[in-house]
């Protein structure tokens, strides 16, 4: 059984179809990525799963049990963590009291500190930062503080949308450096990226997605070579 | 003369404060300028009052009582002003609160007369006198009662985890709800604490002017919001600042022009100091 398997899922934004029956699955620890282009309905996927958009028809099972429109705080309180498009800090909150935040579900004191000390060892910029608030960080940093408020909730799925947006070239490495050790860690990823060269090379298996559908699926390594992928999203040929 | 008004004006602005900072709150989470606050205000004092004429002739259990019926009615507000009526343009809640605000006034005067209503004497003993100015016990407890009443919302806002789960909420409350926070609970719950402190307002008015009436609440209400909006809406201590600077600027105004331009007054300073400060005293401009 894998940890995420959605099939046939719909939605629908009043008279827009933005999902057309996506099927897709994420197994245990694995980290799996999600490409396309713009408006490809990849976020409305990632909203979907974390209850954020509703879902007109299919099934979103999560460890074999159906989330499909549940509330997002129930979904996050059964190990998924979404990070979303466009950062998303709590500007006026501190660095540290965002990382609370993101620990909401954490009852033990014990273990959000323990969860804390680990995300400033991922990411010492936010330990240096941790008192200042979280909109005066840059763009890079932000992102990082995005990362870890989601990993505070301990989360067996984290869902990452567009983590490399807006990051200078020797940033993305440094994240999807940090994406790899959080996999490595035994959490499993779904990585939306329009960075198609960048995610499949991070990433074990990959979906490619246009205007709501799911056109490709198959080993990254494997859509690295493969010419339709190459011609639209890796810029070669 | 000076200092009997500034007492006078650390003691009405105490209830304006209260009352300023449960708009403050509501608006600060829900961005909604809740018109019905003067009535929940209203409906804690008479509910200190029935306290008083039924049960026990106690101010403290009156606030009690108070509080706990602004409670309840903040809950009632969140359920049908503003949840039933998420999704439609901001103004429809607005407007809803205004009827609220509307049916709770006719409501408590066909159930408990349009005629005033009063309110027993409680420590009205002096306690003390300062340059000929004499302050009562009821001025005093009024005042503690007050600043007790905000400074137990600021720790519980800024230093305990509900209170920090507020404050996500109120500035994003989607992102919120994706850490895990249950958005509809702690919104519900920042009404009904909103209307907690309103009813605890109504019940310190009706005891320091010996009177309570069900319109009671529509010039408080009023000038608690111009005391909101003069301190920064999004702002909890801006909101207990233009309370009390509000109360104080009535107060001299009274004495030092007169009486009648009391209420102008105020508001005119207020639309005087927001052309040069849009934002308020404490609010933050990205508002
Ligand atoms: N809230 C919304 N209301 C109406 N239409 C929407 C909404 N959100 C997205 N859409 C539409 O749904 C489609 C998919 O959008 P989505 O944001 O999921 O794409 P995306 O793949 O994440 O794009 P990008 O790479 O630009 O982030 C687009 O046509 C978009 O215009
Ligand atoms: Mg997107």
């Amino acid at each position: 059984m894998n940890l995420l398997e959605i099939a046939d899922l719909h939605v629908h934004y009043g008279a827009i179809h933005a999902l057309k029956g996506v099927s897709l699955s994420v197994a245990e620890g694995s980290l799996v990525t999600l490409i396309g282009a713009n408006g490809a309905g990849k976020t409305t996927l990632l909203n979907t799963i974390s209850g954020a958009v509703p879902g007109s028809g299919g099934s979103v099972l999560f460890r074999g049990e159906e989330i499909l429109n549940e509330l997002p705080h129930l979904i996050t309180r059964r190990g998924i963590a979404h990070v979303p498009e466009g950062r998303k800090i709590f500007s006026e909150l501190s660095v540290e009291d965002n990382l609370n935040v993101g620990a909401y579900i954490q009852k033990d004191k014990q273990r959000i500190r323990t969860l804390i000390e680990r995300n400033y060892e991922l990411f010492p910029r936010l330990a240096e930062r941790r008192r200042q608030e979280g909109g005066s960080l840059s763009g890079g940093e932000q992102q990082m503080l995005a990362i870890a408020r989601g990993l505070m909730s301990d989360p067996t799925l984290l869902l990452l949308d567009e983590p490399s947006l807006g990051l200078a070239p020797i940033l993305v490495e440094t994240v999807f450096k940090l994406i790899s050790d959080i996999n490595a860690m035994g959490v499993a990823v779904l990585l939306v990226e329009q960075n198609a060269n960048v995610a499949l090379q991070t990433a074990t298996f990959g979906y490619v997605m246009e205007t709501g559908q799911i056109t490709i699926a198959d080993k990254a390594s494997a859509l690295l070579n493969n010419p339709a992928v190459q011609n639209a999203y890796l810029g070669v040929g | 003369m000076f200092i009997q008004q500034l007492v006078n004006g650390i003691t009405q602005g105490s209830m304006f404060a209260l009352l300023a900072i449960s708009f403050g709150i509501v608006y600060g989470t829900l961005r909604l300028l809740n018109f019905a606050t003067g009535s929940m205000y209203m409906i804690g004092a008479y509910f200190g009052w029935l306290m008083v004429h039924h049960v026990a002739s106690n101010l403290f259990l009156a606030l009690l009582a108070g509080a706990a019926a602004g409670y309840v009615v903040g809950y009632i507000l969140e359920r049908f002003a503003f949840r039933a009526l998420r999704g439609v343009a901001r103004i429809a809640s607005l407007i809803c609160t205004i009827g609220f605000a509307m049916f709770f006034n006719e409501l408590m005067s066909v159930v408990f007369g349009a005629e005033r209503k009063a309110m027993p004497s409680f420590y009205a003993d002096t306690a003390f006198v300062i340059q000929g100015v004499s302050v009562s016990w009821l001025q005093i407890i009024l005042v503690m009662v007050a600043a007790t009443v905000l400074i137990l919302l600021q720790l519980l806002i800024y230093r305990t985890k509900l209170g920090l789960a507020i404050r996500a909420v109120s500035l994003d409350f989607k992102t919120a709800s994706l850490m895990g926070i249950p958005t509809d609970r702690v919104i519900s719950l920042t009404f009904s604490l909103a209307g907690a402190v309103a009813g605890i307002s109504g019940v310190l008015a009706a005891a320091y002017y010996n009177a309570l009436f069900p319109y009671m609440g529509n010039m408080a209400g009023l000038k608690s919001f111009s005391a909101a909006v003069f301190g920064g809406l999004t702002s909890i201590p801006g909101a207990i600042l233009g309370g009390y600077l509000l109360g104080i600027i009535e107060n001299f105004a009274v004495q030092f022009i007169s009486s009648g331009y009391r209420d102008i007054i105020g508001f005119s300073i207020l639309v005087i100091f927001l052309l040069l400060r849009p934002q308020g005293l404490l609010g933050r401009k990205t508002d």
